[in-house]
Protein backbone atom coordinates (compact mmCIF):
# COMPACT_ATOMS: atom_id res chain seq x y z
CA UNK A 1 0.00 0.00 0.00
CA UNK A 2 1.20 3.24 -1.03
CA UNK A 3 1.86 5.78 1.84
CA UNK A 4 2.16 9.58 1.18
CA UNK A 5 4.87 11.56 3.37
CA UNK A 6 5.24 15.01 4.05
CA UNK A 7 6.83 17.82 5.75
CA UNK A 8 3.90 20.53 6.74
CA UNK A 9 1.11 20.35 4.28
CA UNK A 10 -0.61 17.76 2.75
CA UNK A 11 -4.35 17.02 1.66
CA UNK A 12 -6.39 14.03 1.62
CA UNK A 13 -9.81 14.51 0.07
CA UNK A 14 -11.50 17.55 1.84
CA UNK A 15 -9.15 17.82 4.00
CA UNK A 16 -5.72 19.40 4.59
CA UNK A 17 -3.60 18.68 7.34
CA UNK A 18 -0.69 21.11 8.53
CA UNK A 19 1.93 20.41 10.68
CA UNK A 20 2.46 22.71 13.67
CA UNK A 21 5.29 24.51 14.65
CA UNK A 22 3.53 25.57 18.20
CA UNK A 23 1.17 24.00 19.67
CA UNK A 24 -2.05 25.20 20.92
CA UNK A 25 -3.33 24.95 24.43
CA UNK A 26 -6.63 24.25 26.12
CA UNK A 27 -8.35 24.83 23.06
CA UNK A 28 -11.56 22.41 21.64
CA UNK A 29 -13.09 19.24 22.63
CA UNK A 30 -11.72 16.02 22.80
CA UNK A 31 -12.95 13.86 20.19
CA UNK A 32 -13.66 10.05 21.67
CA UNK A 33 -12.75 7.02 19.25
CA UNK A 34 -15.27 5.07 17.52
CA UNK A 35 -14.53 1.16 16.95
CA UNK A 36 -10.66 2.13 17.84
CA UNK A 37 -10.39 5.09 15.54
CA UNK A 38 -10.61 8.83 15.76
CA UNK A 39 -12.83 10.27 12.94
CA UNK A 40 -10.70 13.15 11.82
CA UNK A 41 -12.96 13.64 8.66
CA UNK A 42 -16.66 12.60 8.74
CA UNK A 43 -18.48 11.50 6.05
CA UNK A 44 -21.92 11.27 5.80
CA UNK A 45 -22.04 7.75 3.49
CA UNK A 46 -19.35 6.44 5.84
CA UNK A 47 -15.97 6.65 4.29
CA UNK A 48 -15.01 8.16 6.89
CA UNK A 49 -11.00 9.80 7.33
CA UNK A 50 -9.30 8.27 10.75
CA UNK A 51 -6.20 7.52 12.54
CA UNK A 52 -5.57 4.98 15.17
CA UNK A 53 -6.85 5.95 18.87
CA UNK A 54 -4.12 4.42 20.21
CA UNK A 55 -1.66 7.16 18.43
CA UNK A 56 -2.92 10.12 18.69
CA UNK A 57 -5.75 12.39 20.73
CA UNK A 58 -8.06 14.78 18.42
CA UNK A 59 -9.99 18.13 19.83
CA UNK A 60 -12.57 19.77 17.82
CA UNK A 61 -12.29 23.34 17.60
CA UNK A 62 -15.18 24.01 15.02
CA UNK A 63 -17.14 22.39 12.33
CA UNK A 64 -14.05 23.11 10.36
CA UNK A 65 -11.03 22.79 12.43
CA UNK A 66 -9.62 20.18 14.19
CA UNK A 67 -6.50 19.63 16.06
CA UNK A 68 -4.46 16.13 16.10
CA UNK A 69 -2.03 15.18 18.71
CA UNK A 70 0.70 12.28 17.02
CA UNK A 71 1.68 10.70 20.00
CA UNK A 72 3.18 7.65 17.69
CA UNK A 73 4.10 7.32 14.55
CA UNK A 74 0.69 6.36 12.56
CA UNK A 75 -1.00 6.91 9.04
CA UNK A 76 -4.25 8.72 8.26
CA UNK A 77 -6.99 6.55 6.47
CA UNK A 78 -9.27 6.51 4.10
CA UNK A 79 -12.36 3.78 4.55
CA UNK A 80 -13.23 3.60 1.27
CA UNK A 81 -12.81 0.31 -0.67
CA UNK A 82 -13.27 1.59 -4.24
CA UNK A 83 -11.51 5.29 -5.45
CA UNK A 84 -9.57 5.46 -2.12
CA UNK A 85 -7.51 8.41 -1.24
CA UNK A 86 -4.13 7.25 -0.22
CA UNK A 87 -3.19 6.83 2.76
CA UNK A 88 -0.80 9.72 4.70
CA UNK A 89 1.97 8.95 7.39
CA UNK A 90 1.59 10.58 9.89
CA UNK A 91 5.04 11.32 12.30
CA UNK A 92 4.45 12.37 15.92
CA UNK A 93 3.87 16.13 16.44
CA UNK A 94 0.65 18.63 16.37
CA UNK A 95 -1.41 18.47 13.14
CA UNK A 96 -4.39 20.90 12.12
CA UNK A 97 -6.54 19.42 9.94
CA UNK A 98 -9.10 21.54 7.87
CA UNK A 99 -12.44 20.73 6.71
CA UNK A 100 -12.91 22.15 3.10
CA UNK A 101 -15.93 24.25 2.39
CA UNK A 102 -18.28 25.05 -0.52
CA UNK A 103 -20.57 27.72 -1.24
CA UNK A 104 -24.15 27.14 -1.68
CA UNK A 105 -25.28 29.11 -4.42
CA UNK A 106 -29.31 28.76 -3.67
CA UNK A 107 -28.73 30.16 0.01
CA UNK A 108 -26.14 31.73 -0.60
CA UNK A 109 -23.99 30.41 2.42
CA UNK A 110 -21.05 28.30 3.21
CA UNK A 111 -21.18 24.80 4.14
CA UNK A 112 -19.30 22.32 5.15
CA UNK A 113 -17.80 19.48 1.87
CA UNK A 114 -19.92 16.67 2.49
CA UNK A 115 -18.70 13.38 0.41
CA UNK B 1 -27.42 -29.89 5.55
CA UNK B 2 -25.39 -26.89 4.38
CA UNK B 3 -23.16 -27.24 1.35
CA UNK B 4 -20.60 -24.40 0.88
CA UNK B 5 -20.30 -25.24 -3.12
CA UNK B 6 -24.03 -24.55 -3.62
CA UNK B 7 -24.24 -21.77 -1.22
CA UNK B 8 -20.98 -20.28 -3.39
CA UNK B 9 -23.48 -20.86 -6.55
CA UNK B 10 -26.11 -19.04 -4.34
CA UNK B 11 -24.72 -15.86 -3.79
CA UNK B 12 -24.74 -15.62 -8.16
CA UNK B 13 -27.77 -13.21 -8.33
CA UNK B 14 -30.12 -13.46 -9.30
CA UNK B 15 -29.78 -17.33 -10.12
CA UNK B 16 -33.58 -19.34 -10.70
CA UNK B 17 -36.25 -18.16 -8.24
CA UNK B 18 -38.43 -20.87 -7.11
CA UNK B 19 -41.32 -19.34 -5.82
CA UNK B 20 -43.38 -22.53 -4.14
CA UNK B 21 -40.14 -23.69 -2.82
CA UNK B 22 -39.57 -19.99 -1.03
CA UNK B 23 -42.96 -20.52 0.20
CA UNK B 24 -42.29 -24.29 1.89
CA UNK B 25 -39.04 -23.23 2.91
CA UNK B 26 -40.14 -20.05 5.07
CA UNK B 27 -43.12 -21.92 6.68
CA UNK B 28 -40.82 -24.45 7.45
CA UNK B 29 -38.54 -21.41 9.33
CA UNK B 30 -41.89 -20.17 10.67
CA UNK B 31 -42.90 -23.73 12.07
CA UNK B 32 -39.02 -24.00 14.09
CA UNK B 33 -40.07 -20.61 15.63
CA UNK B 34 -43.22 -21.83 16.49
CA UNK B 35 -45.29 -19.02 15.53
CA UNK B 36 -47.75 -18.49 12.17
CA UNK B 37 -47.16 -16.14 9.25
CA UNK B 38 -48.63 -16.12 5.86
CA UNK B 39 -45.90 -16.35 3.33
CA UNK B 40 -45.81 -13.60 1.03
CA UNK B 41 -43.46 -12.40 -2.00
CA UNK B 42 -43.50 -8.90 -2.87
CA UNK B 43 -43.63 -8.77 -6.53
CA UNK B 44 -42.06 -6.57 -9.17
CA UNK B 45 -44.67 -3.83 -9.88
CA UNK B 46 -45.88 -4.12 -6.74
CA UNK B 47 -48.56 -1.73 -5.18
CA UNK B 48 -48.80 -1.49 -1.16
CA UNK B 49 -52.81 -1.68 -1.59
CA UNK B 50 -52.27 -5.13 -3.09
CA UNK B 51 -50.81 -5.83 0.18
CA UNK B 52 -53.26 -4.99 3.01
CA UNK B 53 -51.40 -6.37 6.08
CA UNK B 54 -48.36 -4.68 4.80
CA UNK B 55 -50.27 -1.22 4.26
CA UNK B 56 -51.31 -1.43 7.91
CA UNK B 57 -48.10 -1.87 9.03
CA UNK B 58 -46.62 0.91 7.40
CA UNK B 59 -49.57 2.99 8.37
CA UNK B 60 -48.88 2.63 11.80
CA UNK B 61 -44.91 3.52 11.60
CA UNK B 62 -46.03 6.57 10.10
CA UNK B 63 -48.53 7.45 12.49
CA UNK B 64 -45.76 6.72 14.93
CA UNK B 65 -43.58 8.38 13.55
CA UNK B 66 -46.34 11.59 13.16
CA UNK B 67 -47.14 10.97 16.59
CA UNK B 68 -43.18 11.43 18.07
CA UNK B 69 -43.14 14.75 16.26
CA UNK B 70 -46.15 16.10 17.74
CA UNK B 71 -45.22 14.87 21.01
CA UNK B 72 -42.25 16.78 20.68
CA UNK B 73 -43.47 20.20 18.90
CA UNK B 74 -46.19 20.54 22.16
CA UNK B 75 -43.38 20.69 23.99
CA UNK B 76 -42.21 23.53 22.65
CA UNK B 77 -45.54 24.96 22.36
CA UNK B 78 -44.74 27.49 24.87
CA UNK B 79 -42.34 29.43 22.75
CA UNK B 80 -44.49 29.47 19.68
CA UNK B 81 -45.87 32.68 19.63
CA UNK B 82 -42.28 34.04 19.67
CA UNK B 83 -40.87 31.58 17.19
CA UNK B 84 -43.77 32.37 14.69
CA UNK B 85 -42.62 35.94 15.12
CA UNK B 86 -39.24 35.56 14.32
CA UNK B 87 -39.74 33.00 11.75
CA UNK B 88 -41.64 35.91 9.68
CA UNK B 89 -39.30 38.04 9.50
CA UNK B 90 -36.24 35.79 8.61
CA UNK B 91 -35.44 35.61 4.81
CA UNK B 92 -35.78 32.62 2.54
CA UNK B 93 -32.42 31.14 3.44
CA UNK B 94 -33.27 30.94 7.29
CA UNK B 95 -36.63 28.84 6.30
CA UNK B 96 -34.63 26.36 3.79
CA UNK B 97 -32.28 25.70 7.50
CA UNK B 98 -35.33 25.40 9.29
CA UNK B 99 -36.52 22.73 6.75
CA UNK B 100 -33.85 21.06 6.75
CA UNK B 101 -33.85 20.91 10.52
CA UNK B 102 -37.12 19.70 10.29
CA UNK B 103 -36.29 17.02 7.71
CA UNK B 104 -33.91 15.97 10.24
CA UNK B 105 -36.05 15.59 12.74
CA UNK B 106 -38.46 13.87 10.74
CA UNK B 107 -36.10 11.48 9.19
CA UNK B 108 -35.03 10.60 13.00
CA UNK B 109 -38.57 10.09 14.55
CA UNK B 110 -39.26 7.67 11.10
CA UNK B 111 -36.21 5.63 11.84
CA UNK B 112 -37.26 5.04 15.21
CA UNK B 113 -40.76 4.09 15.06
CA UNK B 114 -39.58 1.79 12.00
CA UNK B 115 -36.73 -0.07 14.08
CA UNK B 116 -39.31 -0.23 17.26
CA UNK B 117 -41.69 -1.76 14.63
CA UNK B 118 -38.91 -4.14 13.46
CA UNK B 119 -37.64 -4.80 17.30
CA UNK B 120 -40.97 -6.26 17.58
CA UNK B 121 -41.02 -7.93 14.69
CA UNK B 122 -37.73 -9.65 15.71
CA UNK B 123 -38.74 -10.29 19.26
CA UNK B 124 -41.97 -11.93 17.96
CA UNK B 125 -39.68 -14.30 15.43
CA UNK B 126 -37.81 -15.30 18.08
CA UNK B 127 -34.90 -14.86 16.46
CA UNK B 128 -33.34 -12.36 19.12
CA UNK B 129 -33.06 -14.63 22.12
CA UNK B 130 -30.88 -17.10 19.67
CA UNK B 131 -28.77 -13.89 18.77
CA UNK B 132 -25.78 -14.74 20.55
CA UNK B 133 -25.44 -18.12 19.16
CA UNK B 134 -26.58 -17.34 15.96
CA UNK B 135 -23.47 -14.92 16.11
CA UNK B 136 -21.39 -17.28 17.21
CA UNK B 137 -22.13 -19.75 14.49
CA UNK B 138 -21.98 -16.96 11.94
CA UNK B 139 -18.20 -16.03 13.09
CA UNK B 140 -17.69 -20.12 12.44
CA UNK B 141 -18.89 -19.76 9.66
CA UNK B 142 -16.66 -20.40 6.44
CA UNK B 143 -19.40 -19.03 4.24
CA UNK B 144 -18.29 -15.80 5.15
CA UNK B 145 -15.61 -15.38 2.84
CA UNK B 146 -17.37 -17.12 0.09
CA UNK B 147 -20.21 -13.96 0.12
CA UNK B 148 -17.87 -11.26 0.55
CA UNK B 149 -16.58 -11.04 -3.16
CA UNK B 150 -20.53 -12.10 -4.38
CA UNK B 151 -23.29 -10.56 -5.79
CA UNK B 152 -25.07 -11.23 -2.20
CA UNK B 153 -23.00 -9.01 -0.55
CA UNK B 154 -23.34 -6.03 -3.37
CA UNK B 155 -27.26 -6.09 -2.82
CA UNK B 156 -26.60 -6.29 0.35
CA UNK B 157 -24.02 -3.17 0.21
CA UNK B 158 -27.28 -1.51 -2.15
CA UNK B 159 -29.78 -1.86 0.78
CA UNK B 160 -27.00 -0.37 2.97
CA UNK B 161 -26.85 2.82 0.48
CA UNK B 162 -30.55 2.94 0.49
CA UNK B 163 -30.38 2.86 4.22
CA UNK B 164 -27.39 5.40 4.94
CA UNK B 165 -28.91 8.26 3.01
CA UNK B 166 -30.97 10.13 5.80
CA UNK B 167 -31.37 13.02 3.48
CA UNK B 168 -34.16 10.93 1.02
CA UNK B 169 -35.41 9.07 3.99
CA UNK B 170 -36.22 12.77 5.48
CA UNK B 171 -37.78 13.28 2.19
CA UNK B 172 -39.87 10.17 2.70
CA UNK B 173 -40.31 10.64 6.52
CA UNK B 174 -41.84 14.05 5.47
CA UNK B 175 -43.85 12.63 2.51
CA UNK B 176 -45.46 9.30 4.68
CA UNK B 177 -46.79 12.22 7.46
CA UNK B 178 -48.11 14.31 4.83
CA UNK B 179 -49.93 10.98 3.07
CA UNK B 180 -51.79 10.66 6.48
CA UNK B 181 -52.64 14.36 6.28
CA UNK B 182 -53.41 14.51 2.36
CA UNK B 183 -56.79 14.81 1.31
CA UNK B 184 -55.77 13.73 -2.30
CA UNK B 185 -56.13 9.99 -2.20
CA UNK B 186 -54.11 9.09 -5.11
CA UNK B 187 -50.81 11.54 -3.83
CA UNK B 188 -51.68 10.25 0.05
CA UNK B 189 -50.81 6.35 -1.72
CA UNK B 190 -47.86 8.06 -3.53
CA UNK B 191 -46.13 8.88 -0.68
CA UNK B 192 -47.13 5.87 1.42
CA UNK B 193 -45.51 4.01 -1.01
CA UNK B 194 -42.30 5.44 -1.43
CA UNK B 195 -42.37 5.11 2.66
CA UNK B 196 -42.95 0.90 2.63
CA UNK B 197 -40.02 1.14 0.33
CA UNK B 198 -37.85 3.11 2.56
CA UNK B 199 -39.44 1.02 5.90
CA UNK B 200 -38.31 -2.85 3.72
CA UNK B 201 -34.92 -1.42 3.09
CA UNK B 202 -33.78 -1.32 6.49
CA UNK B 203 -30.48 -2.89 7.46
CA UNK B 204 -29.47 -4.89 10.80
CA UNK B 205 -27.86 -8.03 10.95
CA UNK B 206 -30.91 -9.88 11.72
CA UNK B 207 -33.01 -7.73 9.45
CA UNK B 208 -33.46 -10.68 7.41
CA UNK B 209 -31.05 -10.64 4.74
CA UNK B 210 -30.74 -14.30 3.26
CA UNK B 211 -27.56 -14.47 2.77
CA UNK B 212 -26.32 -13.36 6.11
CA UNK B 213 -28.44 -15.57 8.06
CA UNK B 214 -27.34 -18.74 5.98
CA UNK B 215 -24.10 -17.94 7.54
CA UNK B 216 -25.09 -18.70 10.56
CA UNK B 217 -26.28 -21.87 9.30
CA UNK B 218 -23.11 -23.01 8.19
CA UNK B 219 -21.72 -21.98 11.40
CA UNK B 220 -24.45 -23.82 13.44
CA UNK B 221 -23.53 -27.01 11.62
CA UNK B 222 -19.72 -26.74 11.90
CA UNK B 223 -20.29 -26.13 15.72
CA UNK B 224 -23.28 -28.40 16.10
CA UNK B 225 -25.71 -25.94 17.29
CA UNK B 226 -28.89 -27.94 17.09
CA UNK B 227 -31.22 -25.32 17.99
CA UNK B 228 -29.97 -22.70 15.76
CA UNK B 229 -29.75 -25.49 12.77
CA UNK B 230 -33.71 -26.41 13.31
CA UNK B 231 -34.72 -22.82 12.61
CA UNK B 232 -31.76 -21.25 9.96
CA UNK B 233 -31.83 -24.68 8.28
CA UNK B 234 -35.07 -23.84 6.09
CA UNK B 235 -33.96 -20.17 6.04
CA UNK B 236 -30.56 -21.48 4.23
CA UNK B 237 -33.22 -22.93 1.33
CA UNK B 238 -35.16 -20.12 0.88
CA UNK B 239 -31.85 -18.17 -0.04
CA UNK B 240 -30.86 -20.91 -2.04
CA UNK B 241 -34.40 -21.06 -3.60
CA UNK B 242 -34.30 -17.57 -4.93
CA UNK B 243 -35.16 -14.95 -1.75
CA UNK B 244 -32.97 -12.10 -0.67
CA UNK B 245 -34.41 -10.91 2.25
CA UNK B 246 -37.89 -10.78 4.51
CA UNK B 247 -39.67 -8.59 6.34
CA UNK B 248 -41.87 -9.01 8.73
CA UNK B 249 -45.48 -7.57 10.08
CA UNK B 250 -47.84 -9.54 12.95
CA UNK B 251 -49.31 -11.36 10.60
CA UNK B 252 -47.54 -11.78 7.22
CA UNK B 253 -43.57 -12.54 6.55
CA UNK B 254 -42.97 -10.97 3.29
CA UNK B 255 -40.23 -12.22 1.29
CA UNK B 256 -38.39 -10.12 -1.83
CA UNK B 257 -36.62 -12.11 -4.34
CA UNK B 258 -33.12 -11.95 -5.47
CA UNK B 259 -32.48 -9.23 -8.15
CA UNK B 260 -30.55 -8.77 -11.24
CA UNK B 261 -26.82 -7.14 -9.77
CA UNK B 262 -24.73 -4.99 -12.23
CA UNK B 263 -21.14 -4.38 -10.72
CA UNK B 264 -17.89 -3.32 -11.75
CA UNK B 265 -14.30 -4.10 -11.12
CA UNK B 266 -12.31 -1.31 -9.62
CA UNK B 267 -8.72 -2.17 -8.52
CA UNK B 268 -10.14 -5.43 -7.56
CA UNK B 269 -13.12 -4.52 -5.20
CA UNK B 270 -16.85 -4.92 -6.97
CA UNK B 271 -18.84 -1.28 -6.99
CA UNK B 272 -22.19 -1.13 -7.78
CA UNK B 273 -22.59 0.80 -11.25
CA UNK B 274 -24.81 0.85 -14.02
CA UNK B 275 -25.25 3.85 -16.56
CA UNK B 276 -28.73 2.81 -18.26
CA UNK B 277 -30.67 0.98 -15.53
CA UNK B 278 -30.58 -0.12 -11.77
CA UNK B 279 -27.66 -1.62 -10.92
CA UNK B 280 -29.59 -3.61 -7.74
CA UNK B 281 -32.74 -4.39 -9.71
CA UNK B 282 -34.80 -5.53 -6.54
CA UNK B 283 -38.46 -6.26 -7.31
CA UNK B 284 -39.10 -4.16 -3.97
CA UNK B 285 -37.52 -1.12 -5.13
CA UNK B 286 -34.84 -1.20 -7.95
CA UNK B 287 -31.81 0.60 -6.73
CA UNK B 288 -29.60 3.23 -8.81
CA UNK B 289 -26.14 3.25 -8.62
CA UNK B 290 -23.11 5.47 -10.33
CA UNK B 291 -19.58 4.02 -9.42
CA UNK B 292 -20.70 2.95 -6.16
CA UNK B 293 -22.96 6.23 -5.92
CA UNK B 294 -26.48 5.32 -4.80
CA UNK B 295 -28.58 8.08 -7.34
CA UNK B 296 -32.12 8.73 -7.76
CA UNK B 297 -33.64 6.61 -10.68
CA UNK B 298 -34.43 9.72 -12.66
CA UNK B 299 -31.08 10.53 -12.82
CA UNK B 300 -30.14 6.97 -14.81
CA UNK B 301 -33.43 6.26 -16.97
CA UNK B 302 -34.10 9.85 -18.15
CA UNK B 303 -30.13 11.20 -18.30
CA UNK B 304 -30.96 13.55 -21.07
CA UNK B 305 -33.51 15.63 -18.97
CA UNK B 306 -31.05 16.31 -16.26
CA UNK B 307 -30.37 19.59 -15.62
CA UNK B 308 -27.29 21.33 -14.06
CA UNK B 309 -29.74 22.99 -11.73
CA UNK B 310 -31.01 19.68 -10.10
CA UNK B 311 -27.48 17.97 -9.92
CA UNK B 312 -26.48 21.34 -8.21
CA UNK B 313 -29.03 21.03 -5.77
CA UNK B 314 -27.91 17.60 -4.18
CA UNK B 315 -26.13 18.44 -1.04
CA UNK B 316 -23.32 15.58 -0.83
CA UNK B 317 -20.54 16.52 -3.14
CA UNK B 318 -19.91 12.72 -4.29
CA UNK B 319 -23.58 12.46 -5.58
CA UNK B 320 -23.53 15.80 -7.05
CA UNK B 321 -20.14 14.37 -8.66
CA UNK B 322 -21.98 11.52 -9.81
CA UNK B 323 -24.57 13.91 -11.54
CA UNK B 324 -22.04 15.65 -13.05
CA UNK B 325 -20.73 12.62 -14.61
CA UNK B 326 -23.59 11.21 -15.86
CA UNK B 327 -24.44 14.61 -17.97
CA UNK B 328 -20.98 15.58 -17.95
CA UNK B 329 -18.82 18.23 -16.51
CA UNK B 330 -19.03 19.82 -19.84
CA UNK B 331 -22.37 19.62 -20.11
CA UNK B 332 -23.04 21.33 -16.33
CA UNK B 333 -20.99 23.87 -16.90
CA UNK B 334 -21.70 24.96 -20.14
CA UNK B 335 -25.40 24.26 -19.31
CA UNK B 336 -25.19 27.37 -17.23
CA UNK B 337 -23.35 29.28 -19.50
CA UNK B 338 -20.15 28.76 -17.30
CA UNK B 339 -17.05 31.51 -18.71
CA UNK B 340 -13.37 30.28 -17.46
CA UNK B 341 -12.04 32.78 -15.43
CA UNK B 342 -8.54 31.13 -14.52
CA UNK B 343 -6.98 28.09 -15.28
CA UNK B 344 -3.71 27.37 -12.96
CA UNK B 345 -1.02 25.16 -14.66
CA UNK B 346 -2.04 22.56 -12.08
CA UNK B 347 -4.67 20.38 -12.44
CA UNK B 348 -4.42 19.55 -8.83
CA UNK B 349 -5.23 23.42 -8.23
CA UNK B 350 -7.70 23.09 -11.23
CA UNK B 351 -9.46 25.85 -13.45
CA UNK B 352 -12.14 28.45 -12.36
CA UNK B 353 -15.49 29.30 -13.90
CA UNK B 354 -18.31 31.53 -13.40
CA UNK B 355 -21.98 30.53 -13.91
CA UNK B 356 -25.27 30.88 -12.68
CA UNK B 357 -27.06 28.15 -11.80
CA UNK B 358 -31.36 29.19 -12.21
CA UNK B 359 -32.64 30.06 -9.50
CA UNK B 360 -29.31 30.80 -7.88
CA UNK B 361 -26.80 33.36 -7.55
CA UNK B 362 -23.99 33.15 -10.01
CA UNK B 363 -20.85 32.28 -8.49
CA UNK B 364 -17.33 30.48 -9.19
CA UNK B 365 -16.95 26.56 -10.11
CA UNK B 366 -13.88 24.95 -9.49
CA UNK B 367 -13.05 22.59 -11.51
CA UNK B 368 -10.43 20.29 -10.23
CA UNK B 369 -8.35 16.89 -9.84
CA UNK B 370 -8.16 14.95 -6.81
CA UNK B 371 -5.94 12.19 -4.96
CA UNK B 372 -8.21 9.36 -6.18
CA UNK B 373 -7.66 11.14 -10.03
CA UNK B 374 -11.59 12.00 -10.48
CA UNK B 375 -12.54 15.51 -11.35
CA UNK B 376 -14.60 17.22 -9.24
CA UNK B 377 -16.62 21.12 -9.09
CA UNK B 378 -16.56 22.46 -5.85
CA UNK B 379 -19.11 26.06 -5.75
CA UNK B 380 -17.10 28.53 -4.30
CA UNK B 381 -17.80 32.03 -3.43
CA UNK B 382 -18.79 34.73 -6.29
CA UNK B 383 -15.89 37.14 -5.08
CA UNK B 384 -13.26 34.16 -5.76
CA UNK B 385 -10.98 35.44 -9.38
CA UNK B 386 -8.18 32.69 -9.66
CA UNK B 387 -8.32 29.11 -9.32
CA UNK B 388 -5.56 29.31 -6.64
CA UNK B 389 -7.10 31.93 -4.68
CA UNK B 390 -10.55 28.96 -4.81
CA UNK B 391 -8.72 27.02 -3.30
CA UNK B 392 -7.33 28.86 -0.53
CA UNK B 393 -10.86 30.05 -0.11
CA UNK B 394 -11.91 26.23 0.05
CA UNK B 395 -9.94 25.74 3.20
CA UNK B 396 -11.27 28.55 4.45
CA UNK B 397 -7.71 30.46 4.85
CA UNK B 398 -6.67 33.92 3.27
CA UNK B 399 -4.68 33.40 0.37
CA UNK B 400 -1.66 35.14 2.00
CA UNK B 401 -1.55 31.77 4.35
CA UNK B 402 -2.40 29.28 2.42
CA UNK B 403 0.43 26.91 1.13
CA UNK B 404 0.52 24.20 -1.73
CA UNK B 405 -0.06 20.75 -0.40
CA UNK B 406 3.43 18.80 -0.65
CA UNK B 407 1.20 15.67 -1.06
CA UNK B 408 -2.45 14.81 -2.56
CA UNK B 409 -4.05 11.87 -0.85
Amino acid sequence: MKILQFETVAAQGELTITKLTKAPNNIGIRVEPVDGKLIVGHSETGHHHVVDAECATLTRIDQFTALLDVIKMTRLDHLRECDTHPSIALQPGMYEFRTGREFDPFAETTRASQD
Amino acid sequence: MFDIEKYKAACVFPGEIDDSAVKIALAGYCAALKIEREIVRIERGWKLSDYPDLQRTIVEIARAARDARDARDALAASDARAARAALAARAARAALAARAASDALAARDARDARDALAARAALAARAARDARAALAARDASDALAARDASDASAARDARAARDARDARDARDALAARDALAASDARDASAALHRFAKWCIARQYWWDWDLSLISEINAGAHQIKENRVIAWSDPIYDAFLSGASFLFWTDKTLYWVAKPDIKTEIVNGSRRLHCEDGPAADFDSEPLYFWHGNLVPKHWIEAKNDLTADEIFKEDNAEIRRAGCEIIGWDRVLSGIDAKIVDTDGDPMIGTLYRGQIPGAVECGFLKVLCGTGREFVIPVSPEINTAIKAQAWVQNVSFEKWMRPEVRG
